[in-house]
């Protein structure tokens, strides 16, 4: 499935803030970044699917909006 | 989720201006008999010998905006409050201005101290909101919050 990727915070030193690309579930999609990106291995991430969080792995639907968020530092 | 969405997030500093005018629109507002104000304000910390001069901030407003009005209504049920305001700040913000503002207002000091406190440690934990502290050289590294 085609999805749109937007990364945040520090991912933004690693990867492009915004990207297509394919994956037919979350931990596919991690795990396509992680063999192209080794600095995100061990990574603490969170992950969100069409702006909801998720913490197990998630079906990737067409045109799905990933959000690629590291932990959060605001204030 | 049925909660109103605010916008909490304003461009550049909080300016000074805007915490002494939040207060003066209370004035009429003759059942609070307390308020309670936190200011975040932009630390210029020493890191192996340089010195932030600033930090940009940048969020995911949509999952924000959504968990702040989730937030906002757990803790109006909790405290007894009259009001709450929430501003934070996106973009480039200089060591010494103000990135964060909570004002929280009710009938006596203890809710509105509280739920004071409350606001700014889920605020702070459960935004999607980073900070890159810059250095006055230019480079950078990523804010942790302790």
């Amino acid at each position: 499935m085609k999805v749109h990727v937007k990364t945040f915070g520090s991912l933004t030193d690693i990867l492009e803030k915004e990207f297509e690309t394919s994956a037919t579930d979350t931990a596919d999609l991690l795990a396509v970044l992680i063999a192209q990106h080794q600095e995100l291995a061990n990574r603490n991430l969170l992950i969100a699917v069409n702006n909801t969080v998720v913490h197990t792995a998630v079906e990737l639907k067409e045109n799905d909006q990933v959000a690629l968020m590291p932990p959060y530092s605001g204030g | 989720m049925t909660q109103a969405i605010h916008n909490i997030f304003i461009q550049g500093p909080i300016p000074p201006g805007l915490v002494a005018e939040s207060i003066s629109k209370h004035s009429t507002k003759t059942a609070i008999g307390a308020h309670s104000i936190f200011l975040g304000q932009i630390r210029a910390d020493q890191v192996d010998g340089k010195t932030v001069a600033a930090i940009e901030y940048t969020c995911n407003q949509d999952i924000a905006l959504q968990q702040m009005a989730d937030i906002r209504a757990e803790v109006f049920n909790k405290y007894e409050l009259s009001c709450m305001h929430v501003y934070h700040s996106e973009g480039y913000i200089a060591a010494g201005e103000i990135c964060f503002f909570v004002f929280t207002s009710a009938a006596h000091r203890k809710a509105a101290m509280a739920a004071c406190e409350e606001l700014v440690e889920r605020i702070k934990k459960e935004l999607p909101i980073w900070g890159k502290e810059i250095f006055e050289d230019e480079s950078h590294q990523w804010k942790i919050n302790r």
